[in-house]
């Protein structure tokens, strides 16, 4: 018997990453110094973890209800409030295994064969495959440097058909640290007003922006009801280990999601949830001080890549800068595999996150100074032997 | 005081702490009804809390930035080895202001010294070090000041603190043994005429100092790659 016969179509058909033959340099190469990671660097603040240890200690170790904690998500609606000014009741909260099963979540509730989902490139990796194992069609809507990676409403428009069923709104952004501010989100929503199109609204970096507080698309006028809230702790708290996410939206949608969750799922780590209420109630200082040291790094590295002259817009979100590297005359692939092997480097090529990120690699700050200077460093000759 | 104001306003002033001037930071106020006295919007913008007026039941709010003078001392707190460059870039502001504002705040004692925090355990130099909980009779007109005074002058003492409860002065000092600061304590502590008790504490082992943690290791755990 050949198993790979025995696979699925649509799995089969799952396009492998493009950038697969780097991450195994990347795995032989551990002691290179890494400006690669999608995670923070810092560890979970000890009172969130002393909350899931104490968990344990009172042996809260069974099931929860499948949408998780009433308590928690109690305090996700108060966090969401308090914070954002969005208001949920707990009956509009899942609570789920990490934002990406919510997202996972969110696209099989809503796509059925044949439908079209708009996915704003570049953009993290997961929205095409859902898509792809929902029987979705994958419609990518190249943003650009130009814009500084905002969705333009131009854009939108000319990718809408009647078989559009899902706007994929990945702000702030993995890997371009674009954001979209009141105004920009008015105007998604002037197009989207009149159709039935829903929005999946991907906003799990919300705390991490600089110029102002994060608008959530469901704060834009009558936007609240198309729109489901994916976010998490991954980010804001530093939890990324802990999986654990939610989704928030109409208890339409948030019942069918809650469906497929109990099934393959049941319900999220119970610890994890008991540490998390710790961090919706008291957390806000820890994420504010996190945020705040991400800006310092922020503008370290980008005044750092600007200065050996390679063009770079300004991010205002998440942990990341996507510069420009065209101008060393190098593929994005290229680029990351000569910097790894010359100057042990690792980044991660542009095009890992769609196609539209050819031309450009994306260096993540989270990371202490003091590595990111080393790796500036490093990159820097690396850049003036190839311009 | 009611005030209707139709559109959104953008209210951007300059830090009330001096020395800050360039720490702009942001109010941004939806304001139908803005129904704040002027004495409690004081109060809110003293205290540095952002308020954001959504509607006329509900604030968000946050705490306003730290001024930019308490923003250079918490990265020196961390690294002060930190290059005046590099402070310029994380701060978003011009090297000669980053200079300026140290200037200043050596000027007006704020900062006192840049040092180095060491592990001596690892090294192979002998340290003893002990706390002695002193009780004394303050004097006349002087306080506890004068007492401070001459117990701070010796070079063995590195830490003196006035204490509330059980005991007045808490001193810090450090020997190459223990019969040295022993007889530090019984020489020259004791004796003085002010001191009515003393209790000596050796130091067994350090966990953490001025925030740090002696035995941590900081290797980082994350994969090279992740997307």
């Amino acid at each position: 018997m050949n198993i790979k016969d025995m696979l699925s179509d649509v799995v089969t058909d799952m396009k492998p990453s493009g950038i697969r033959r780097f991450f195994d340099i990347v795995a032989q190469m551990p002691d290179a110094i890494s400006l690669g990671v999608g995670e923070p660097d810092f560890v979970t603040p000890w009172h969130i973890r002393d909350a899931g240890i104490y968990s344990l200690e009172k042996g809260h170790t069974y099931y929860t209800s499948n949408s998780g904690l009433i308590q928690l998500r109690e305090e996700i609606c108060n966090y969401l409030n308090r914070r954002f000014n969005v208001s949920y009741k707990s009956n509009e909260v899942l609570v789920t295994v990490g934002g990406s099963e919510a997202i996972d979540l969110c696209v099989r509730s809503i796509i059925s064969s044949g439908d079209e989902v708009l996915i704003p490139e570049p953009s993290f990796v997961c929205y095409t495959p859902c898509t792809q194992l929902a029987g979705g069609v994958p419609v990518p809507i190249v943003t650009k440097a130009d814009d500084m990676f905002k969705l333009t409403p131009e854009a939108l428009r000319a990718a809408i058909t009647p078989r559009t069923k899902l706007l994929i709104l990945p702000f702030p952004n993995n890997p371009t640290g674009a954001v979209m501010n009141r105004e920009d989100l008015e105007k998604i929503a002037d197009v989207l007003r009149d159709t039935n199109i829903m929005v999946l609204s991907d906003e799990i970096y919300a705390e991490l922006t600089y110029n102002g507080r994060h608008v959530s698309f469901a704060e834009i006028d009558g936007m609240k009801e198309r729109t489901v809230l994916v976010s998490g702790f991954s980010k804001a708290f530093a939890m990324t280990g802990w999986r654990l996410g939610y989704a928030c939206g109409h208890p339409d949608i948030i019942s069918a999601m809650t469906k497929i969750h109990q099934y393959a799922i049941m319900s999220s780590p119970t610890t994890s949830q008991y540490a998390a209420i710790e961090a919706m109630k008291n957390g806000d200082e820890d994420v504010e001080k996190m945020a705040s040291e991400y800006n310092y790094r922020r503008r370290v590295i980008l005044e750092g890549v600007r200065q050996m002259g390679l063009s770079c817009f300004e991010p205002y979100g998440a942990f990341y800068i996507f510069p420009d590297i065209t101008s060393t005359g190098l593929s994005s692939n290229e680029f990351c595999e000569r910097l790894l092997e010359e100057q042990k480097v690792a980044v991660v090529p542009g095009n890992a996150f769609g196609e539209s990120g050819e031309g450009f690699v994306r260096l993540s700050y989270a990371y202490s100074i003091n590595s990111i200077n080393e790796a500036l460093s490093r990159i820097e000759k690396f850049v003036k032997k190839y311009r | 005081m009611v005030e209707h104001a139709a559109v959104n306003r953008r209210v951007v002033g300059s830090s009330p702490t001096r020395g800050a001037n360039k720490d702009v930071f942001l109010i941004e106020i939806r304001l139908y009804f803005l129904h704040f006295t002027k004495k409690l919007w004081k109060l809110i913008h003293n205290n540095g809390i952002i308020v954001y007026y959504i509607n006329s039941a509900k604030f968000v709010y946050g705490r306003m930035e730290a001024c930019m003078e308490e923003k250079i001392l918490r990265l020196l707190e961390q690294d002060s080895t930190l290059a005046h460059t590099q402070i310029a870039i994380m701060l978003n502001i011009t090297i000669e202001e980053v200079e300026a504002e140290i200037a200043k705040m050596f000027e007006k004692g704020i900062l006192l010294k840049y040092k180095a925090l060491i592990n001596w355990e690892k090294t192979d130099r002998e340290l003893v070090m002990a706390q002695i909980e002193l009780r004394v009779t303050p004097q006349r007109g002087e306080g506890f000041d004068k007492v401070a005074e001459r117990i701070y002058q010796y070079p063995e003492v590195k830490n003196v603190y006035l204490m509330s409860g059980g005991y007045d002065i808490s001193v810090m000092i450090e020997g190459r043994t223990m019969k040295e600061v022993a007889l530090f304590v019984a020489e020259k502590l004791a004796p003085m005429e002010f001191v009515v008790s003393t209790k000596t504490h050796f130091v067994l082992k350090k966990y953490k100092e001025e925030g740090v943690i002696f035995d941590e290791q900081s290797k980082d755990e994350r994969s090279v790659i992740t997307l």
